[in-house]
């Protein structure tokens, strides 16, 4: 027992002994400047092309005496909505010459160098900018000779006319009523020549409204993804009203009912009406996460319409709130104010009483998604003003205020709070009337600085449409006199959509 | 050594001189035979085991005949030309048999007659079974013992294959994947099925994963409309048999 106790202590002292021995080694420290590969040169800090471009890029690498010794790696990701957890490897060399197929939006584009044998790698980060000739501009819908189609103004001016007679071969039957951008939510099927189905998930698209059809198109190339015969499970008798695409889904009011695409297990196809004895009025609050605020002629009553529900939310109303239901009224007019991203903050209505000759404003908030009384005030418009005549209407965005107009060569604007009207703010020619008013709230995101804020107002004469761009004077909903902007092309307009890069839904 | 390296040679040359002997096929050389498919061809979409089980309760009330299409498969070299087959009902006389002309259309009928045929060139082929639907369905099962009959083109195939059991009525069961549905139409009634049938459009159940998420809420949202509809304009509660429990959807 003994023995074996030395033996341990023996043997114990030679490990901690040796512990304490100097290692000389033979490691040989250089400086951080000579590990190679060393700093990324020839690579810009951002890239703006056009969709198809060829983009060849040809960095150079301090440090490297031989370019066999090392891996390449070109990656590129999005930055733009409905693109997180999306990458693409597009080169493998160390000079990249790609011709570009990504869709219009933002990319962070990265090069990696790394060496074969230790494993270190060097990195550069560059932004990248794509966009499709219908990426950013201005989009009229509009209608000539019975037939609907979308004329195309450019940042730099240029008018691209008919464009989806030119792309497809032909427009919309019916008078122009309206289009709507979304994103990139959307999923549509297509049927491969050897029978097979291509699912396409997160496209961005365009629906485009006219009085007797509606039709989905690809916002990237403007080719036609669907009819209004294809885009339901059960086709109904067409009669396109309004449309809110959302985040969450998108909605359609056709012939008083609506029928919604929701995101989950989506082929793009419109379900099966929303249940209950119901007639939709042609407006609609929409709010891009929660859904959409309607008015149902049937009860005269505003009714929600949550994302995923099959089934109007009839709202309740608090103590001494004006009722949202059984209001014995019409709808003369209904649409949000978008605040930002297309994030809807409230909205006005504009209502007439069925037998009194009384009109009624009001500031909506979203407490209609809670199942709540949607009313921030309701408020009698005063006898003598002309809103009440108006025939078009449009919201500002930040402030309590209606522009309308009645179909004349004037627009004025009321104050839905308190009660002041100026009339005729603008004045157009005579035979150049209005025909669509909007105040366009547009913030980048991720795109660099494009914002706009301004109000759009579309006149139509024998000479065709034309959009005046106005500034408003500081936060206020006045305008300023004379417009900054304005384009014009044949036809009659019915509509202005302003996409940028990056835009989100545009409703 | 030089003993060894001739029988290697020799070896040698044998082996080479079998090589170039030609090679005769064995060839099937008795009576064409049938037999009935038993199995899953995915590519063609057929799924055919012993036995077909077939209830017009989950067809349209309106629906007084449907087509089965059973699959034989031949033995034996395909033909220029087509060639007759021949079904036989084992069972004619048994108790719960079905009766040709009253529950099934006789495979010698005129209707019938001309597609019981393999055609040329072709070693399998689809023959048709009209089955009828008839009142005395409501309350009884029956049965068709079919076999492989012999006649002038082909003899009796596999003796495993040679049979096959159709079994037809008008009672009702649920799917066997209604735990599939259930999510979107709830618990399995015999009058909410027939409801789905008939008001919703609805009949082919065995589909369920050819449907999309979207298409089964669509169905599940025509189904409460319809069933809406229907209680209204007939002023009534749609009950099953038991008229104690209300036919519900989810929403």
């Amino acid at each position: 027992m003994k023995k074996r106790f030395i033996i341990y202590i023996g043997l114990w002292a030679n490990i901690i002994l040796s512990a304490c021995v100097k290692g000389d080694g033979n490691y040989d420290y250089r400086d951080a400047s000579e590990v190679t590969p060393g700093d990324v040169s020839g690579i810009e800090t951002f890239y703006s092309v056009n969709s198809l471009y060829n983009l060849h890029i040809t960095p150079e690498i301090s440090g490297i005496t031989n370019d066999e010794d090392y891996e390449y790696y070109w990656v590129v990701w999005g930055t733009g909505f409905n693109q997180t957890n999306w990458k693409d490897t597009i080169g493998y060399e160390k000079t990249l010459d790609y011709v570009v197929t990504l869709t219009s939006g933002t990319y962070e584009l990265a090069f990696q160098a790394k060496n074969k044998q230790t494993g270190v790698s060097v990195y550069f980060i560059t932004d990248l900018s794509v966009a499709s000739l219908y990426s950013e501009g201005w989009f009229v819908t509009k209608s000539e000779n019975g037939t609907t189609d979308l004329d195309l103004v450019k940042k730099d001016g240029m008018l691209y006319s008919n464009i989806l007679r030119s792309v497809n071969g032909e427009g919309l039957p019916g008078e122009a009523l309206k289009s709507f951008y979304q994103s990139g939510y959307y999923v549509h099927q297509q049927e491969n020549p050897d029978g097979t189905v291509t699912t396409l998930n997160g496209q961005k698209v365009i629906y485009v409204l006219s009085d007797r059809d509606m039709r989905v198109y690809n916002a990237e190339n403007m080719h036609l993804f669907k009819k209004f015969e294809d885009a339901f499970f059960e086709v109904p008798a067409k009669a396109p009203q309004d449309a809110f695409l959302g985040m969450s889904g998108q909605f359609l009011i056709n012939n008083g009912k609506i029928h919604w695409i929701g995101l989950s297990g989506s082929i793009g196809k419109f379900g099966y009406p929303m249940l209950g004895d119901y007639e939709a009025a042609p407006f609609n609050m929409g709010s891009m996460n929660q859904g959409m605020l309607i008015f149902d002629k049937k009860s005269s009553s505003f009714k929600g319409v949550p994302y995923g529900n099959t089934e109007l939310v009839t709202l309740t109303s608090d103590f001494g709130q004006q009722d949202c239901n059984n209001m014995n009224c019409d709808l003369i007019f209904m649409d949000e104010q978008t605040a930002y991203f297309g994030v809807t903050k409230g909205g006005i209505a504009l209502l007439k009483h069925k037998e009194k000759k009384e009109y009624y404003g009001a500031m909506l908030n979203m407490n209609w998604s809670s199942g709540k009384n949607p009313f921030v005030n309701f408020v009698t418009v005063p006898e003598g003003h002309e809103v009440v005549k108006g025939k078009l209407f449009a919201t500002n965005c930040t402030n309590d205020v209606l522009y309308f107009s009645d179909g004349g060569n004037t627009v004025g604007m009321y104050n839905v709070s308190n009660g002041i009207e100026k009339k005729a703010i603008l004045t157009y020619p005579a035979g150049e009337n209005v025909g669509y008013i909007r105040h366009i709230s547009y913030t980048t995101y991720n795109a660099g600085d494009q914002s706009l804020d301004c109000l759009a107002v579309l006149t139509n004469s024998t000479a065709g449409w034309k959009v005046y761009l106005y500034h408003f004077i500081g936060k206020t909903a006045d305008i300023e006199t004379p417009h900054y902007q304005s384009f014009s092309g044949k036809g009659t307009g019915k509509n202005v959509l302003f996409r940028g890069l990056n835009a989100y839904g545009i409703n | 050594m030089k003993t060894i390296f001739q029988y290697i040679l020799l070896l040698g040359m044998g082996i080479f001189l079998y090589a170039c002997e030609e090679k005769v096929v064995m060839l099937y050389e008795n009576k064409p035979a049938l037999y009935f498919y038993n199995g899953d061809d995915y590519t063609n979409n057929i799924h055919q085991h012993d036995s077909i089980v077939y209830s017009f309760y989950i067809k349209e009330t309106s629906r007084q005949r449907d087509t089965l299409y059973l699959y034989v498969c031949t033995m034996g070299i395909p033909s220029e030309e087509a060639r007759p087959i021949r079904l036989v009902q084992t069972d004619a006389e048994g108790e719960n048999a079905a009766v040709a002309g009253t529950h099934y259309v006789a495979f010698d009928d005129p209707e019938v007659i001309s597609q019981m045929v393999i055609p040329a060139h072709t070693v399998k082929a689809a023959i048709p079974l009209i089955v009828l639907r008839d009142p005395s369905m409501k309350s009884k099962e029956f049965r068709i013992n079919l076999e492989i009959g012999e006649n002038e083109a082909f003899g009796v195939g596999l003796d495993a294959q040679k049979s096959f059991l159709v079994k037809v009525s008008d009672i009702t069961a649920p799917p066997a994947n209604w735990s599939s549905w259930k999510y979107y139409f709830g618990e399995w009634g015999p009058v909410k099925m027939k409801f789905i049938i008939d008001y919703v459009g609805l009949s082919d159940f065995d589909k369920y994963s050819e449907f999309s998420q979207a298409e089964l809420k669509y169905y599940r949202m025509k189904a409460n409309q319809k069933l809406e509809e229907y209680n209204r304009d007939n002023q009534t509660i749609l009950m099953e048999d038991d008229q104690i429990t209300p036919v519900t959807f989810p929403k």
